[in-house]
């Protein structure tokens, strides 16, 4: 096959994944009911309140953003973390209710007693015969009127899906709330409500406006469901299919987990380490750092080309992965990069790597001093001590070189002299010879 | 495929196999209570974790290396078992104490390090945990060792094959809302009794001791406006060369449910073991200012600003007389893009710019993920473009194009099969291919009386 076929090839496999993807991922979900259909829109609303989405429009549930994590992660199911995905295949105003004077235990009966959020609050189908006639069971004289409330009846009377409405993940108690002088809409804002969805269930800001440390406790774990571990539950018993508990918005204590968050949270994790603990184990920082899982936007595309350029302006952290003196070293010597006498690029070798005036004999321009004051660690991806020894140890040490010194100006009265020396003489002899007066700090 | 640089240009496959067989026990003690089907956070409980590694590139890359490359590639890449970690855990115990024996790791971003070892937190009424621990220092030359978190800079030099011994302390505050501080100190040391055996540079028999690293790390999280304002510091100062080797600082501030920022100040300097001279080669610091503006501007899209700026110094040394050309560089760039989100597509977009020290570079990436049939199967797709000159070296400069395709399956319950294949452009390369496949078996059995 030609090179121009194999591109042709690639073009049309990355167009299936991604815009033939596309066609299939914007269709609604099959059995999903109600206003699912309908498009809709976000308002911002005031500081410490979730956003408020209008009348009637479909759950904002939705994929996870890709190519963060590259592969290992599988897809993923609809719903939040912690409102999983509903099925309500009802015809139902909240609006028209209430302004009957309807109080909400006149349907929602059990939830000022309820004390789990496993507990199925929504008025069953007898509740409704109170007012709408007796239809669950149906008398043989009434009739048939499911499609009063049921959208998804056939024949008239055959009910093709029910009211499917998983538990949220979260432990709750009503009868708590209830006894502590809350009242339902302190939570539940249902005015201008049809039918009722998990966007009127509280959203995290909303919970902490109250749940601040000091009027009731703000602990995670208060609410959210953790491992026997005391970490969050990222995941509903775990499983990779179920979507993860992600921190975003007001709330997030300074992890919300943005579009930058994989270049950025290095220096989060250094100052905060303890919130990223609260989610997350050893384990998972070493399943990116030296593990399974691949981070394709960390080293996208020809990294192996462009990973030079990366090192030299430390865009990230080499070292959070990579030893320079072993894994960096490793390869370049293996692909003839190193400074060792059989590579091309060794001394004496058919290659130049470092431009003209880099190094030479004292008295010659040295332009590699300031890249190594710089950043030495791109030095050392290719260079062992040795390397420095050749120019830089006096002349009688162990390893001679040239007795060019390359401490800065007053290094040797200085405190750093003394905390070198200090700690580990045993690194000064690698230039000093024993005896030399170089090697005390005065 | 890595080209190999020379006349004759080789070509060096790379066709590794990586193994990973973590295993847990968990849940070890019972409930207090009989009536109780496990048992409650606050009574504590124990358990066992573990991850092993085995790993071996049969490509052409590993078998063909000679000399030095050889000692370094196959250590890396070669046929090896690593512990990546292994330890007893227990937690909450005695509604005070936490603790690991066993092999472990510390990755706090401030400190890298694996040990052999044990470390115990006890928590006080007081909101104040105080922590210990101590071991042996994991080294890439041991038995079941890996060289991710050894000491760096002294690589199969006589002071790196030493065992090290290493001991900790640190006081933290617990269980307060607004707050978040630890204060630790760690030292890694060897002592001349483990070197009576390893030669000197100079060919004498027995090492003095030495410490090999000394640091004290303090870190503060703030959260302020319940949550909305978060200000948090880090800085570690290394004992071993007497200066604040890495600091940062960090303001994010969710200003409504829609808009945040997020500014990140970072100051480092390369340190190494303290038995390696590159130490004293490291001078200057590296400075990093990174501001992230992002906005929900719809409800499936979220956009995103973001400008980083970098600082390079150069010092005038003694001895050469050499004057920097340019005693501080700047460098810096910015990015942009966008994630679009959908119930079962998803997808984000980004430009970006860098220029300073290292070269320019400009690229952007597109990103999708579809969900064709619900916790069964998503496709991805990505294409990757950069253009990129180098600031040292004049023919250094080009273009690449990466088109990724993979798929993610989801076998059965807890098999996972993931694979992408990326087809590579560039005008050094007529064609590149690689491909990444993982199967993962994901089972747990439940044991016990219940």
């Amino acid at each position: 096959m030609s090179a121009a076929k194999r591109r042709l090839l690639w073009l049309v496999l990355w167009a299936c994944a991604t815009l033939g993807g596309l066609g299939l991922g914007l269709q609604p979900q099959i059995g999903t009911a109600g206003p699912a259909k309908a498009r809709g829109g976000l308002r911002p609303t005031a500081v410490g309140r979730g956003p408020v989405f209008r009348q009637g429009k479909p759950p904002r549930e939705r994929a996870e953003i890709p190519a963060t994590i590259g592969v290992a992660n599988g897809p993923t199911m609809l719903g939040s973390a912690v409102y999983p995905a509903q099925d309500i295949p009802l015809r139902f105003t909240h609006d028209r209710h209430l302004a009957l004077g309807l109080s909400c235990d006149r349907c929602h009966g059990g939830a000022a007693t309820s004390k789990r959020s496993a507990d199925l609050l929504i008025p069953t189908g007898e509740a409704c015969d109170e007012c709408h006639g007796q239809q669950h069971p149906r008398p043989d004289d009434e009739p048939m009127r499911c499609t009063l409330c049921h959208t998804q009846v056939e024949d008239g009377d055959r009910l093709t899906a029910s009211v499917r409405m998983p538990r949220p993940l979260l432990h709750f108690n009503h009868e708590l709330h209830t006894r502590r002088g809350s009242d339902c809409k302190d939570c539940h804002d249902m005015s201008h409500v049809r039918l009722g969805s998990v966007l009127q269930l509280p959203s995290e800001a909303s919970c902490l406006s109250c749940h601040d440390g000091f009027q009731a406790t703000a602990r995670c774990g208060a609410c959210h469901p953790a491992g026997s571990d005391g970490r969050l539950l990222m995941r509903a018993q775990d499983d990779r299919t179920l979507p993860a508990l992600i921190p975003r918005g007001a709330s997030a204590w300074g992890a919300a987990h943005d579009l930058n968050f994989v270049e950025d949270h290095a220096a989060i994790s250094k100052s905060n380490g303890k919130l990223c603990n609260s989610c997350h184990d050893d384990a998972f920082c070493i399943d990116c750092h030296d593990g399974p899982i691949r981070p394709m936007r960390i080293h996208a595309g020809d990294y192996l080309t462009i990973h030079a350029q990366d090192a030299r302006a430390a865009i990230s952290d080499c070292q959070s992965c990579h030893r320079t003196q072993s894994f960096c070293q490793a390869c370049h010597d293996r692909v003839g990069f190193g400074d060792r006498q059989d590579g091309e690029f060794g001394v004496g070798g058919a290659l130049q790597f470092h431009p003209p005036d880099w190094a030479g004999p004292p008295g010659m321009p040295q332009g590699h001093a300031h890249a190594a004051q710089r950043n030495i660690g791109t030095c050392v991806s290719c260079h062992s001590e040795d390397s420095c020894l050749s120019c830089h140890a006096t002349t009688g040490a162990a390893r001679p070189g040239l007795d060019v010194s390359p401490h800065g100006p007053g290094f040797a009265r200085s405190a750093r002299c003394d905390a070198l020396a200090g700690h580990n003489r045993r690194m000064c002899l690698r230039c000093h010879a024993p005896g030399d007066p170089q090697l005390e700090c005065l | 495929m890595v080209r190999a640089p020379g006349p004759d240009g080789t070509l060096l496959s790379r066709r590794r196999l990586v193994q990973y067989v973590g295993v847990g026990v968990y849940r070890i003690l019972p409930p207090k209570q009989v009536d109780e089907w496990e048992r409650r956070e606050e009574d504590g409980q124990l358990q066992i974790v573990s991850s092993l590694r085995i790993r071996h590139d049969f490509g052409t890359f590993t078998r063909n290396a000679t000399g030095d490359a050889a000692r370094l590639v196959n250590r890396i890449d070669g046929r090896q078992i690593d512990l990546l970690y292994g330890y007893l855990e227990g937690r909450n115990l005695g509604g005070a104490v936490d603790l690991r024996a066993g092999r472990q790791f510390e990755m706090s971003g401030l400190d890298f390090y694996a040990f052999d070892g044990g470390w115990i937190r006890v928590r006080t009424p007081a909101h104040l945990a105080f922590e210990a621990f101590g071991g042996f220092a994991v080294d890439a030359s041991d038995i079941f060792g890996f060289p991710t978190f050894e000491q760096d800079g002294t690589d199969d030099a006589s002071t790196d094959r030493i065992t090290t011994p290493m001991v900790g302390a640190a006081f933290a505050m617990a269980d307060v809302n607004f707050m978040d501080a630890r204060f630790a100190y760690r030292r890694a040391w060897s002592p001349a009794a483990f070197g009576e055996d390893l030669a000197n540079p100079d060919g004498s028999l027995g090492l003095p001791g030495a410490v090999d690293q000394e640091f004290v790390t303090a870190t503060a999280a703030l959260r302020l406006a319940k949550g909305r304002v978060s200000p948090s510091f880090a800085a570690r100062y290394n004992l071993g060369t007497a200066r604040l080797d890495d600091t940062s600082a960090m303001l994010s501030w969710t200003m409504t449910e829609l808009h945040t920022v997020r500014a990140q100040y970072i100051r480092t300097i390369p340190s190494f073991d303290l038995d390696s001279i590159f130490n004293v080669f490291a001078i200057e610091p590296i400075e990093d200012v990174r501001v992230v503006y992002e906005v929900r501007p719809g409800p499936y899209w979220t956009v995103y600003g973001r400008f980083q700026g970098r600082i390079f110094r150069s010092d005038t040394t003694a001895a050469l007389g050499t004057d920097p050309e340019h005693p501080t560089r700047f460098g810096g760039g910015g990015a942009g893009g966008a994630s679009y989100r959908r119930r079962r597509f998803a997808a984000r977009a980004d430009l970006f710019g860098m220029g300073g020290e290292g070269g320019q570079r400009i690229g952007g990436n597109v990103d999708t993920r579809t969900h064709v049939v619900y916790d069964r199967l998503a496709l991805d797709g990505r294409l990757y473009v950069v253009g990129y000159r180098d600031d040292l070296v004049a023919a250094r400069r080009g273009y690449s194009v990466a088109l990724q395709a993979g798929g993610n399956l989801r076998l059965a319950h807890g098999v996972y099969l993931n694979v992408v294949g990326e087809q590579l452009f560039t005008q050094f390369y007529s064609t590149a291919f690689r491909a990444l496949a993982m199967l993962s078996f994901d089972w747990a059995v439940r044991g016990g009386r219940r």
